[in-house]
């Protein structure tokens, strides 16, 4: 006997006014096997919770109907053996027999757990079901303990009756649901995306109990979810819904490895998948992974003035319980900062306190300029900060689509033909253009969120916060959302990007804010988020699949640093694809491209100052500027902190300290321009900083796959090329050692026969200054542009990455907390002087003009 | 009745006085007690929210307008549910004593019943929308609006409401008049809502099939 | 092991209003018990307040009975924090009522002429108002304290006693559910239409009326959906089928002290008849 089975099944929602809906669910066949776990997926609408309700028995039973049946239900359900639903002709009429639902064999957990709820306590919850089949209390009272337990809820039996269900946390409600329902015994447990509204540590907690009841209950199991992991964790079979239609029921294996099917029926899939060129989900990877130096460069955080500034801020509710203490966070304008966190971590309250829904117990802040100290400031926040809620439900107001997103328009303002064109190109890029005049009541939960989004960024806000834009959103939605944020960002509109989904924050986010139980934990990339195992733990996040993998890269050696999206993953491969050879460049090969570049800034006129990029243009850069006898200053973009840390921010630095002529001409040095990325962003925030100054971009060598072609190029190589530098021997060795074996030969051979020695004596001078100092130096603090060469030789030699360029001392005060720095300086003078600045007893200065050891 | 008129009632002809409509669900069983509960919260929010004329009184009893149109939508329900929100929204939960509380409230249960009454048995029958859809539309479904439940009912209410606060000894005999006068001006002011309401919502509850097509179902 | 020592010691339980203290006597008392005391405390002071001098002793001592459960309860901070300002302003427009519209007494310590007529003030009136207010704020603070005391699930456990069908007593039931999530669904709706610009801390009361209008579409989905989301999670436990629905909780009994806190509240009733 099967434990379902649904036979040519039709059903269509009753509309008691207005035209007929489409069928919700269509010709559905399918047999469910006694004792299997079944998985349902499939795009928001496609009827997944709908074809659960006709199981259970609820639809069509409970559903009020008209009195004339037409058309709209067909086909018949058996669940246990027993006619749940058929349709009969009685008097030539056709009319709905069936048992309905099938309570107690069957049990129904949906999405909210908020609304299942109907009773007090904890324990009326428990026993409900129970009392409604009537049992004796021992036996109740037995089969609740027993329940809870299953569910991981044991130590909550004692107080149950005390405890009411708003006191639980997000998954502990959504366990007691579950928990309800195995106490009633059921045959078959159809749990209808029972995590999508949770935090990732309900998540855990409602797949922990899930995996307990697969292994511990012969029960027949019928899973809905999006979450490709657990299907292929779990699911002996699944079925693909799509507009109502069955499309196909197989392994989850051999669904997600049909490309053709997830892609045409937009089925969220594993991360892996997206790389199922390289990778395949159930059978061995399909390329050797070579060992290989590659760093993925990654977009890099714009800095501008900041638009949301918090100092202290605090909030405690009427009973006194704290949501939030003492945050401080500045968020600059133009940025896309993900808050992660779980629920009840504080994210909503801080959310709201920056639209000026709530007003802080405490602290001070400033958004968008305004000062928001009372009721009346707070009211003008919503001008400037868009917030769109989690469930759209509550935020729409109107009764058609159209007026919905006209709504916002006319509250600014806008009005007549101008909002007409605004709302249908907004409708469009949402993909509601077919839905213009539709009641958004009517609208399925993913077409409402994406209402919700679009009358919110109809207005370019000038912040915009979105909480969880993306679930119920099949994968194209998803994707198409995003994009239409990210190039609301592009745009300059500053975003908080509130989510769950660990993929999203990989994907678009350069910060991620993380919190904790009010408190802001984490301020840092999503790389250095996702490699921090603590604060995962701490605030119950997990790093996505594709850090998962890059994880064990990095143990194996394979990798320096995790790739955090399938896209960075196929740039690693599309990388190991095309690096093919190497290129060689000496000092002579540098002062050539001087000279070639000199000629061409010719046609610019003479410029104000050379603005070198450490450490890559330090060297063609401070060449430049004494050539042109001009000021040089230099900039650092990098994913490394101001100490150096991988772990912390991605920043431009150093921008502080150029004090640029208005109408001024500089130019930005580099010596390779490979993908462009940094370059672009650095130009981005020069020309965002100086708006009055001009900048030109210069470098020594340039590939044609640069996303930002420099106005001055020496030369050009190919994508392909890999270029070594002779200042860079030391780096480019252990680099090599530990990546590519079949290089570094090359490269050995290189350096023993034809490296340009004109600076070995410097170098044996440094290195054997260093070696005597016993000292290990996190930093190099250099005088430039006059010591620039010789800090950029300190570097290879010392291994550090950071290197901090100062025209005169002055500059240096920001920087005193280093433990340990190498100073270099070319007279006495400055030296002392920057000795004396530098809060450390662990220095190294040296001195090129004299070489000397200091302290 | 004429050729339109008859059109018109048909449409009408499924919101009446009966007993039963249809089988109740137990969707609508849950409905009906969340309803009540909408209703206790809004009379709460009113009484607690807005300028206070006197003792449990809210200037702007919220409430009112919301439910006149669950009334419309759902009978004994709605009548039931205005009683309740009375005694325990504006009563009970705002500290107004539990006696008062008691006796006042059979000032807003009497309105929501008249109003039932009279929009689904005469003025059903008399073209009117027993929904009251058309209020904002028909100067006629208007002036009954205005005369019935902005008016008569609503100044029953009031005037049942603070003769039992004088009678309890609450409110001194000689402001009797002010106090029911500024009850009455409030409520008729936030009952400008329903018109709104029954036009834009009904439809809605409607097109779910929701509406109670009797007194209970 | 931290959730579950929290539990063990539980201080607090949620109530119909905030939440009080799990050990204390007045919550644990009897819901019967409970309502039996507010009611005959009340009409002890609403007998005090028939009177044109109201019995200022008694509305007293029923004031500080009131207060006293208030801190027995561990209410009281609740009280404080969202009834005070509310009630205070209810009590001043009161004892203005009271001795604007009750002219009463020969002895004026002050009057006021306004728009012709002079307005007295007399030690007369302003005991009587204070009279009035004291019982008032009595009557108020009683009413408050129990349903700050009192669970839900204690009403329908006296519901049960009371022998009714289960239906109706799980509809109950279902009433005191349904506020904590429509408070819930209301105060994010507001919120949601605050950002977007839709909500109105308007004084014009047009304005206020217009911006509640708006949460008209918004609460009615939200009713839809919560009822559609209950009323399935109830059938499919079995509702509309269930024929006999057995007792799990066991009732509260009434216990020595609950008898004693009736008779404490008989003598209360009795007392202004006594003084007479």
């Amino acid at each position: 006997m099967h434990a379902v089975s649904i036979n040519d099944f039709y059903w269509r929602y009753p509309n008691f006014t207005g035209i007929k809906g489409d069928y919700a669910l269509k010709a559905i066949s399918l047999e469910i096997n006694e004792g299997e776990f079944f998985g349902i997926t499939g795009p928001s609408g496609s009827g997944k919770s709908t074809l659960c309700y006709a199981i259970a028995g609820l639809i069509p039973h409970q559903i009020k109907l008209p009195l004339n049946l037409d058309d709209g239900i067909k086909g018949e359900i058996r669940v246990l053996g027993e006619a749940v639903t058929a349709i009969k002709n009685e008097n030539g009429k056709p009319a709905i027999t069936g048992v309905g639902s099938m309570s107690p064999e069957v049990g129904l957990v949906m999405q909210d757990p908020e609304s299942q709820f109907l009773s007090m306590s904890v324990m009326n919850e428990m026993s409900l079901g129970l009392q409604m089949m009537g049992l004796e209390k021992s036996e109740m009272e037995e089969r609740i303990k027993a329940a809870m337990e299953m569910v991981g809820l044991g130590e909550l039996y004692q107080g149950a009756s005390r405890i009411h269900p708003s006191e639980l946390s997000g998954g502990q409600k959504q366990r007691l649901v579950i928990a309800s329902f195995l106490a009633m015994r059921p045959k078959i447990l159809i749990l209808d995306e029972p995590t999508s509204d949770l935090d990732p540590k309900g998540k855990l907690e409602v797949i922990e109990t899930i995996a307990k009841l697969k292994s511990e209950s012969k029960m027949t199991i019928i899973l809905v979810e999006h979450n490709p992991e657990l299907m292929l964790k779990f699911a002996d079979r699944m079925a693909v819904l799509y507009e109502g239609s069955l499309i196909a029921v197989d392994k989850p294996s051999k669904i997600y490895s049909n490309n053709e099917l997830t892609k045409k029926y937009n089925v969220y899939t594993p991360e892996i998948s997206e790389l199922s060129e390289y990778f395949s989900i159930d059978e061995s990877p399909k390329v050797t992974i070579e060992k290989s130096g590659f760093s993925i460069e990654r977009a890099i955080q714009k800095h501008s003035e900041s638009i949301i500034s918090m100092k202290g801020i605090g909030f405690s509710y009427d009973d006194g319980t704290k949501a939030l203490e003492n945050i401080d966070i500045s968020i600059e304008k133009g940025s896309l900062v993900a808050l992660v966190g779980q629920n009840g971590s504080g994210k909503s309250t801080l959310s709201k306190i920056i639209s000026g829904i709530l007003a802080p117990s405490s602290g001070t802040m400033e958004i968008a300029g305004i000062k928001p100290t009372n009721k009346k400031t707070r009211s003008k926040l919503p001008m400037h900060v868009s917030y769109v809620f989690q469930n759209p439900d509550h935020q729409i107001f109107t009764r058609s689509v159209t007026d919905e997103i006209k709504y916002s328009l006319n509250n600014a303002g806008i009005t007549g033909t101008h909002a007409s064109e605004m709302v249908s190109g907004i409708l469009e890029k949402v993909g509601l253009s077919d839905k213009a005049n539709e009641d958004p009541v009517f609208l399925g939960r993913g077409q409402k969120r994406r209402l919700a989004v679009a009358s919110s960024i109809v207005l370019k806000p000038e912040i915009l916060i979105v909480d969880e834009p993306t679930t119920g959103q099949d994968y194209h939605m998803s994707t198409e959302i995003m994009e239409l944020i990210k190039k609301l960002n592009d745009e300059g509109v500053t975003i908080i990007l509130i989510t769950h989904d660990m993929r999203l924050v990989a994907e678009y986010c350069r910060r991620v804010l993380v919190m904790s139980r009010g408190s802001l934990v984490f301020d840092g990339t999503p790389e250095s988020l996702f490699m921090n195992d603590s604060i995962l733990k701490l605030s119950s996040l997990s790093e996505p699949q594709s850090v998962r993998l890059s994880k064990e890269m990095i143990n194996i050696g394979v990798l320096k640093e995790p790739l955090i999206s399938a896209k960075e993953w196929l740039e690693f491969f599309d990388f190991m694809k095309s690096k093919t050879s190497i290129a060689f460049r000496s000092f002579g090969d540098i002062e050539k491209a001087k000279l070639k570049i000199l000629s061409k800034i010719q046609s610019f006129g003479k410029p104000s100052g050379i603005i070198s990029i450490e450490r890559g243009g330090m060297i063609l850069g401070s060449m430049l500027a004494e050539s042109l006898n001009c000021e040089s200053y230099s900039i650092s973009a990098s994913h490394y902190n101001e100490i150096g840390a991988l772990t912390k921010d991605v920043n431009v630095n150093g921008i502080e300290s150029l004090d640029l002529k208005p109408k001024g001409q500089y130019i930005v040095v580099d010596e390779l321009v490979d993908t462009g990325k940094t370059l672009d962003t650095i130009m981005h925030t020069l020309k965002q900083r100086f708006p009055d100054s001009n900048f030109s971009t210069c470098t020594m060598m340039a590939k044609p796959h640069s996303i930002i072609k420099p106005d001055i190029i020496a030369e050009e190589v190919e994508n392909t090329t890999w270029v070594v530098f002779d200042y860079e021997k030391n780096e480019s060795i252990r680099e090599f050692k530990a990546s590519n074996p079949k290089m570094l030969k090359e490269l050995n051979e290189h350096f023993s026969t034809q490296l340009d020695n004109r600076y070995a004596k410097e170098i044996s001078l440094m290195e054997n200054a260093f070696k005597s100092s016993g000292k290990n130096p996190e930093v190099i603090i250099y005088e430039n542009p006059t010591t620039a060469i010789y800090a950029r030789l300190a570097s290879d030699i010392l291994g550090i990455k950071k290197l901090i360029g100062v025209r005169n001392a002055n500059y240096i005060k920001g920087y005193g907390a280093y433990l340990c720095a190498a100073i270099i300086s070319s007279n006495n003078e400055t030296a002392e002087e920057l000795k004396s600045l530098i809060n450390s007893k662990d220095k190294i200065v040296i001195n090129i003009g004299i070489m000397k050891i200091g302290e | 009745m004429g050729e339109s008129t008859s059109s018109i009632s048909d449409r009408f002809s499924q919101y009446t006085l009966r007993w039963h409509g249809s089988k109740l669900t137990t969707t609508q069983y849950a409905l009906f007690a969340i309803q009540m509960a909408v209703i206790i919260l809004l009379s709460w929010l009113g009484a607690i929210a807005t300028p206070v004329v006197g003792p449990g009184i809210g200037f702007l009893f919220w409430a009112y307008p919301f439910f006149v149109v669950f009334t419309l939508w759902w009978g004994f329900w709605g009548i039931f549910g205005a009683w309740l929100g009375s005694f325990v929204g504006s009563g009970l939960l705002t500290g107004l004593p539990v006696i008062p509380a008691m006796a006042f409230s059979i000032g807003d249960l009497v309105p929501a019943l008249l109003i039932f009454l009279l929009y689904r048995g005469y003025l059903r029958k008399h073209g009117v929308d027993p929904l009251g859809r058309d209020i904002l539309k028909s100067k006629k479904s208007a002036a009954w609006f205005a005369i019935w439940v902005m008016g008569i009912t609503n100044i029953i209410g009031g005037l049942w409401g603070v003769w039992v606060l004088v009678l309890l000894g609450f409110v001194p005999a000689s402001a009797y008049a002010l106090g029911a006068g500024l009850w009455i001006l409030g409520d008729a002011i936030v009952l400008l809502i329903a018109p709104f309401l029954s036009k834009y919502v009904t439809p809605v509850v409607e097109r779910f099939g929701l509406i109670n097509t009797g007194w209970v179902s | 092991m931290e959730s579950k020592n929290q539990r063990a010691e539980k201080r607090m339980v949620k109530t119909i209003l905030f939440s009080a203290r799990s050990s204390s006597f007045y919550v644990n008392m009897n819901p019967i018990a409970k309502f039996a005391l507010l009611i005959m405390l009340s009409v002890g002071v609403v007998i005090s307040m028939l009177h044109a001098v109201p019995d200022l002793q008694y509305n007293l001592l029923v004031l500080v009975l009131a207060v006293g459960f208030l801190i027995e309860s561990g209410t009281i901070k609740y009280l404080v924090k969202s009834y005070l300002s509310l009630l205070l302003v209810a009590l001043m427009v009161m004892m203005v009522w009271w001795i604007i519209f009750n002219q009463v007494g020969s002895n004026p310590i002050l009057s006021v002429s306004f728009l012709g007529a002079t307005l007295h003030i007399t030690y007369l009136s302003l005991y009587v108002g204070i009279g009035k207010v004291s019982g008032y704020a009595s009557m108020a603070l009683m009413t408050l304290l129990t349903i700050m005391s009192t669970r839900d699930a204690d009403i329908i456990s006296a519901l049960n006693k009371l022998k009714l069908p289960f239906k109706l007593v799980f509809f109950a039931s279902l009433i005191a559910r349904s506020l904590n999530i429509m408070a819930d669904d209301l105060n994010s709706i507001k919120q949601a239409q605050f950002a977007r610009g839709a909500g109105s801390n308007s004084d014009n009361i047009f304005k206020r009326v217009s911006a509640f209008m708006m949460l008209s579409i918004p609460l009615t989905t939200s009713i839809i959906k919560r009822s559609v989301d209950m009323g399935f999670a109830l059938e499919s436990r079995g509702f509309s089928k269930t024929k006999k629905f057995s007792n799990f909780i066991d009732e509260k009994r009434m216990r020595y002290s609950d008898f004693t806190i009736i008779a404490f509240g008989i003598f209360m009733l009795l007392l202004p008849f006594m003084a007479q």
